[in-house]
């Protein structure tokens, strides 16, 4: 026994490298040829001849880049070949061939190390398709990259990516020489000299090709510059704007859009919106950390009832009173707005009162965050009957906005009256001494702020008290 | 007692059946009346469960329940928190988690909340104070502007001076007055760098803060996730401790079943064995005396059975003599019957032949039948036509006849009249020459005889053409008979007695006729002399006269001959 337990030891030392046994050839440095029997090794055949299917898998194996043999064999084999197939081999063969997942795990896990498949809907194959296009749009330098490497990728690619998220674009690259001219002469200059032919990455030649993307994210800005800083590196020019609008336009079938810290401004937000009217397929849109005013919130407005949105996210904009109107505006008639965010902007109590008068009449909305917006106690008020009136609105947020110790009060006895209402974000709106000595819920719903599921418990309870009796009845 | 529901989350399953962690319940149970749990079989114990679960839900306490599959294809929960510690435990475990994950949620947004007040802080200041700033800007434009005028004026003052020193004190005046508008915009400059440089401090303050903020969010989260992992952990060390013990008590009474199965076996085992053995002697016995019995009865059987073989032998001798006969009569019946077969082969074969040669006839006859009907129905045709035709004929026949009728009755009558007229005629004549000859040759008085037959005779006649007429001939006969009777009357005016008489004066004037034509030729005769007398005479004359002259005439002997 001991001997077979040492045997069994030697084993799985041997066991690190998993070569076939053809390829031993020096019985005396591999302590395996002097074994006769090697049971932890699945492929060990006893023949001394490796069979002549190994010898033709080997084959296959060792020449796939020239003849890519591997639908053609049988599901046994086809695993035995996928498992030795090298993930260096050139995209193009590989691409529409491959489907076996193991294989992409491999490549993922060669490229980028472990990472998280389950972003990428559990497939590693998609994982690896769309980050391989992400790291080519995001190195892609205007006239210095020849826009045919990423065309070439899209055949090869387009069945398999489904998003996109780009977290820089680079500028085009300036000659030294004219970029001192240009500083000496403090931008004039600029307008004079002809300047690249792009700015950023077009992405009109990629997005009407790939038919399956749904999600796009776009930073028109440089990662990690550090102290190369220069304004044009962030820069979003409005022929950018004008390229990425008739992009957008052009694929049909995307879900989701996002474009944050890019500095859109009214004019390029209007751009965008024009193009992106009566979209078939858009539902989720962000222009988070941007600066859109007024006029931009006014073009948003009129998009939001002539499109399918069901989120808009408009987070840390220069949105203020007239702009919170033309979107309150919007919503009273809107169908199909779920979530709307608004934080860090400044409605002030006129937007805030806007809001909350478009949502007595709108009935779909679900979650409103109206966090950071200068509101204050009028808001409140308007807030409260909103409370009381709507049965859709599901999560409210008003956090950092001064409420005020009365608006708290009017707040408090609205909220007292909602059904409906999971979650409802106070922190740091100067109202929670005054909430604290309400009753034991508001309570809860103070001192936890977050407040979750009691009032579906109540309703809950309700049932349960409705029951009961009848069953006892009988 | 169990209830129907859709209410929980499946966290783990073991032990006999599945295991369901009822926790708080899910928001799709308030808008879903109907997945609301029901109580079916409510005595005071279930309403007491009820109760029980009605108070654990009030606090949240997560519920532990036991899902079975029901007949109808549905799920049930039975609770089982009663009866199973460990159970109560790991739901009072789950609330604490899920306290903990909202905690924990909220610590981690507090700080984002903090990062965003003090932006929108930040944002106001910065507002403040760029207003203020573009208000002081204001004022010291507007002052320097001022001065900068008051400069100016100084220097159309300082032209208009003559004198070098009052000109040297306004432009010392001029100096000082620009030296005090550079100082002060060199002062706002530097307010504005000093405040610039402040900005920066807080900018770079605020990039600290904000760092510091971000560790404090990770640090944070990783707390939390440390607190979660932990607690999950525990979780997970309870659950297996429960399974532990499950298996453990499973184990344990599997053993001891096995043990007692094995013991029972074994002992099963034991007394197969010894009833084998003791079955096995008995059955040898057994064989022995079936064997000898066996073989004594194998001999009479033998015996028995070589006196039947032999029986058995004669009878076949003489079957095979049948049968030599039997065969012999088959092949001849069979002889007699292959010739049979042939000659009715040859009788198929003409009989074939014929039908099929009557089959031809048939058809012929067919065809021909056909033709015939078609003729038969021409002919019918042309025969009705044909009748038609006659009938046409006939009605113009009867019509032509009716007309010769008239025209016939016409002629008759013509015809009639004609010969009556010619008979009457005759007759008169006859009567005349009667009267004739008995007035001139008898000379006897004649007497008239009757004639009736001579008065009325057109009206006769009418009422017979009219007769005829109309009853065409049908009484013809009788008519006949009348005009028979009629003519003969005509025909025999004169009678025999007359005709006697008129035969015998024809025989007597006959002779006379005969007398008086001899004495006619005789008369002729004489003539004829008397002129060759004359002749003669002149001959004589001409030849006295001529013997006088010459000799007579050839010409005239010849004449005479």
């Amino acid at each position: 026994m001991s001997e077979f337990a040492d045997r069994l030891e030697e084993s799985s030392e041997a066991q690190v490298e998993m070569c076939p046994p053809v390829a031993k050839l020096e019985p005396a440095v591999d302590p395996r040829r002097m074994r006769r029997i090697i049971a932890e090794d699945t492929q060990w055949s006893l023949a001394l001849v490796p069979l002549l299917r190994d010898l033709c898998l080997q084959s296959i194996v060792k020449n796939f880049e020239e003849k890519p043999i591997l639908n053609e064999l049988l599901p046994h084999h086809k695993t035995v070949v996928l498992e030795k197939l090298s993930p260096n081999l050139p995209l193009h063969i590989t691409a529409n061939l491959i489907t076996d997942e193991n294989y992409w795990k491999r490549c993922c896990i060669q490229r980028w190390g472990l990472s998280d498949v389950s972003t990428y809907g559990y497939s590693w194959k998609r994982m690896f398709f769309e980050r391989h296009l992400q790291k080519v749009i995001e190195l892609f330098i205007p006239d210095v990259t020849d826009p045919q490497s990423v065309l070439e990728l899209v055949p090869l690619c387009k069945n398999y990516v489904q998003k996109l998220d780009i977290t820089q674009l680079l500028p085009p690259v300036k000659d030294p020489q004219k970029l001192e001219e240009a500083d000496g002469s403090d931008s004039v200059s600029e307008v004079g000299f002809d300047g690249p032919s792009i700015d950023h990455f077009d992405f009109g030649i990629l997005l009407n090709k790939l038919t399956k993307l749904e999600e796009l994210h776009v930073v028109y800005g440089v990662k990690g510059c550090g102290m190369n800083f220069e304004w044009n590196l962030f820069e979003f020019t409005h022929r950018d704007c004008q390229a990425l609008a008739e992009a957008l336009k052009s694929c049909k079938s995307l879900k989701v859009f996002r474009i944050h810290q890019s500095k859109v401004s009214d004019e390029k937000c209007r751009t965008l919106v024009s193009k992106l009217l009566d979209h078939p397929s858009l539902r989720h849109l962000s222009f988070s950390h941007n600066m859109i005013g007024d006029r931009g919130a006014r073009a948003i407005g009129k998009l939001l009832n002539n499109s399918k949105l069901e989120k808009l996210n408009v987070c840390d904009n220069k949105i203020r009173g007239p702009g919170a109107r033309a979107i309150a505006h919007a919503l009273c008639s809107n169908t199909t707005l779920i979530s709307l965010n608004l934080r860090l902007n400044q409605l002030g109590d006129e937007g805030g009162q806007a809001i909350a008068e478009a949502l007595l009449y709108n009935e779909t909305l679900e979650s409103l965050h109206l966090g950071a917006n200068e509101m204050t106690e009028p808001t409140a008020t308007a807030l409260s009957q909103v409370l009381v009136q709507n049965k859709t609105l599901k999560n409210i947020n008003v956090s950092c906005n001064r409420l005020g110790v009365d608006g708290g009060k009017v707040f408090e006895e609205g909220m007292s009256h909602n059904r409906t209402l999971l979650e409802c974000d106070i922190r740091l709106t100067e109202l929670l001494e005054n909430a604290i000595s309400t009753h034991e819920a508001q309570v809860r719903r103070s001192r936890e702020i977050c407040i979750k599921v009691t009032g579906a418990r109540e309703r809950l309870l309700s049932a349960w008290t409705l029951r009961l009796p009848a069953g006892r009845g009988t | 007692m169990w209830w129907c529901s859709g209410f929980g989350l499946c966290l783990f399953s073991g032990g006999s059946g599945v295991r369901v962690l009822l926790g708080v319940p899910c928001s799709g149970l308030a808008s879903c009346p109907g997945c609301a749990p029901v109580c079916h079989d409510p005595s005071s114990k279930e309403v007491g469960y009820a109760l029980l679960i009605y108070q654990l839900l009030c606090a949240c306490v997560p519920l532990v329940v036991q899902m079975q599959m029901c007949v109808n294809g549905g799920l049930r929960f039975v609770l089982c928190c009663e009866h199973d510690a460990h159970f109560v435990k790991l739901a009072v475990l789950l609330q604490r988690m899920t306290k903990l994950r909202k905690d924990g949620t909220e610590l981690v947004t507090n700080i984002q909340v903090a990062a965003d007040f003090r932006e929108t802080q930040r944002r106001a200041q910065q507002k403040e104070a760029t207003r203020h700033r573009l208000e002081k800007l204001e004022i010291q434009a507007n002052g320097s502007l001022e001065k900068f005028e008051e400069i100016s004026k100084g220097w159309d003052t300082a032209m208009q001076k003559n004198f070098t020193r009052e000109l040297q004190e306004a432009l010392d005046s001029q100096q000082q007055l620009c030296t005090l508008l550079l100082e002060d915009k060199d002062k706002l400059i530097n307010d504005l760098q000093q405040e610039l440089k402040t900005n920066y401090d807080q900018y770079k303050k605020d990039l600290k803060k904000q760092a510091q903020d971000v560790e404090l969010l990770v640090e944070k989260m990783d707390e939390q996730i440390k607190n979660l992992s932990k607690s999950y952990r525990k979780e997970l060390d309870l659950i297996e401790t429960v399974f532990d013990q499950d298996r453990n008590a499973l184990l344990s009474s599997n053993r001891k079943k096995w043990e007692q199965m094995a013991k029972e076996r074994y002992d099963k085992e034991l007394q197969y064995l010894l009833q084998r053995m003791k079955k096995v002697e008995e059955y040898e016995v057994l064989l022995q005396q079936l064997r000898i019995e066996d073989a004594e009865e194998y001999n009479k059987i033998k015996i028995k059975l070589d006196t039947d073989v032999q029986i058995l032998k004669q009878e076949l001798k003489q079957l095979k003599v049948t049968l030599q006969q039997n065969q012999e009569k088959l092949e001849y019946n069979f002889q007699v019957l292959k010739k049979r077969e042939e000659e009715n082969t040859i009788t198929k074969c003409q009989q074939k032949r014929k039908i099929n040669r009557l089959q031809d006839i048939k058809n012929n006859l067919k065809i021909r039948c056909e033709k015939q009907g078609k003729q038969s129905r021409e002919e019918y045709k042309a025969l009705g036509d044909d009748y038609k035709r006659i009938m046409q004929e006939y009605e113009d026949m009867q019509k032509k006849m009716r007309h010769f009728v008239t025209t016939d009755a016409r002629t008759f009558k013509d015809i009639w009249l004609m010969n009556e007229s010619e008979v009457k005629e005759l007759v008169e004549r006859a009567l005349q020459t009667d009267r004739l000859v008995h007035e001139q040759q008898l000379a006897m008085p004649w007497v008239q005889p009757p004639l009736p037959f001579l008065e009325g005779d057109p009206t006769r006649f009418h009422g017979y053409s009219q007769r005829a007429s109309r009853k065409k001939l049908l009484k013809s006969t009788r008519d006949d008979a009348e005009a028979a009777a009629y003519w003969e009357a005509m025909a025999n005016i004169i009678p025999e007695s007359k005709l006697q008489i008129w035969s015998a004066l024809e025989m007597a004037l006959e002779k006379y006729y005969i007398a008086l034509n001899d004495r006619s030729k005789l008369l002729v005769e004489t003539q004829s002399l008397q002129k060759q007398n004359m002749e003669l005479k002149i001959l004589l004359q001409q030849c006295i006269s001529s013997k006088v002259r010459g000799r007579p005439s050839p010409t005239v002997g010849v004449n005479a001959v």
